[in-house]
């Protein structure tokens, strides 16, 4: 979907802020929610793909909240869609933490090990090629227009690359967010400057990845 | 921040709901405190960008590691014990004389977890997202570096499944440094490319 997410090349916001020493989470609940995300992940909760859930919060919303914010805000969204909690469960249990309640404490050596085990190397899953395009070729990006969730940012559409780099086929995004399982090659497309913006004046190259099927030879 | 001070402070709203889905989490089975605690941990204190520089800091001294960490990052990670969520397609990039690269995520915030670990919040930002694919000189001279006119810049947006890492340039006069002197030297900050070693080294992490 065309969201506020898709921010790439968008004017109007202001100077870069680093934080000297920052640490990896502000406040405990932070890495709470990051924590709660990893272990769901990586024992096969009843969660999803999170991308699509963040994309969707109400625009204005999105630009007032943190990123952790969004991460809680979707972690409730894909539960609750799966019938895990209901927001009613959640509201609830806010008002009993409020009146002075307290987070129950569970251990699960298992899924301790689960949790290790997913921030370890693994094999990597190298699926083969089906590409059509070569590197060297000349490709422009497709126009598309969808309301459901996808990884070709608005400001390549339309606009001719050339193939950088071939890269193993992937899942789509769109199929995702829509419940199927389907991969497809990826490539990194390497634009022009001056192709992207071309009234700017500037001489940097910018390599976008992509999925084949966000991608037309250039004619 | 004292857990045990519950009228210390009013919690907020995402530090309530966050409470509230971590309490029924639990209850339902659906995680365990301690498999939470662990991840945290390890974030707080084993991923970070201290590995990342490790691995920079090898490909200065050995040249078939810098040739293998070019070749396949994810390999090349998973040599040192690194590697998992967001780091399965690992790929390296590496600045010349006459070439600088950065990293960015336009569409979320899209980072080599394992290597560099959680990623700050500037890198996560409206500006820094929108910005650096279509003004990078100016945002690298907000992190106090300025390239010659001469240098190329490429910038790797992160949106599909592959993360990136900048190999820097060795600084010169970092002849008499061993690998750990030179890991030293390799901050956060050059592996994303909004820095190099020795020049805006020490203004962050």
């Amino acid at each position: 979907m065309d969201g506020i997410h898709d921010m790439g090349g968008m004017q109007g916001f202001d100077a870069v802020v680093s934080e000297p020493g920052e640490p990896p989470f502000h406040e405990r609940w932070e890495g709470r929610v990051f924590g709660m995300s990893l272990t769901l992940w990586a024992t096969g909760g009843p969660i999803g793909v999170m991308r699509p859930q963040v994309e969707r919060i109400e625009t204005g919303r999105y630009l007032a909240s943190s990123y952790y914010e969004r991460w809680e805000h979707a972690l409730e969204v894909m539960l609750a869609e799966r019938g895990v909690l209901a927001p009613a469960d959640v509201d609830r249990r806010v008002e009993a933490l409020r009146a002075g309640g307290q987070v129950p404490e569970r251990s699960d050596p298992a899924m301790v090990e689960a949790v290790r085990a997913d921030m370890q190397p693994r094999p990597p899953a190298r699926p083969e090629g089906g590409h059509r395009f070569a590197v060297g070729q000349p490709v422009r990006v497709r126009r598309i227009s969808t309301t459901v969730h996808n990884r070709c940012p608005r400001y390549v559409r339309g606009v001719a690359g050339v193939v950088e780099r071939r890269l193993a086929p992937d899942w789509l995004p769109e199929n995702e967010d829509l419940g199927e399982q389907r991969r497809a090659p990826c490539y990194t497309v390497s634009f022009a400057a001056a192709d992207l913006w071309p009234d700017d004046g500037a001489d940097h190259t910018v390599l976008v990845d992509l999925w084949e099927t966000y991608l037309e030879e250039a004619a | 921040m004292s857990e045990g001070h519950h009228h210390a402070r009013e919690k907020s709203r995402s530090e309530l709901r966050t409470m509230a889905l971590e309490a029924l989490l639990v209850e339902r089975g659906l995680i365990s405190t301690d498999a939470v605690d662990a991840v945290v941990e390890q974030f707080q204190n084993e991923i970070g960008p201290r590995r990342g520089a490790r691995m920079v800091a090898r490909a200065w001294v050995d040249p078939a590691y810098r040739k293998r960490l070019l070749a396949d990052g994810t390999a090349a990670a998973a040599e040192m014990g690194y590697g998992g969520a967001e780091g399965e397609r690992l790929v390296c990039v590496e600045n010349t004389p006459v070439t600088h690269n950065a990293i960015v995520c336009t569409l979320c915030s899209c980072y080599p977890w394992p290597v560099l670990g959680v990623p700050p919040v500037w890198y996560k930002s409206p500006p820094y997202r929108a910005r650096m694919v279509r003004e990078p000189r100016a945002v690298l001279r907000e992190f106090g570096l300025e390239l010659p006119e001469t240098t190329a810049i490429r910038i790797w947006d992160s949106s599909a499944e592959v993360r990136y890492i900048v190999l820097p340039m060795r600084p010169d006069g970092t002849e008499h440094l061993d690998e750990q002197g030179l890991a030293d030297l390799v901050t956060r900050d050059c592996m994303v490319g909004v820095a190099v070693p020795g020049v805006t080294e020490g203004v962050s992490a």
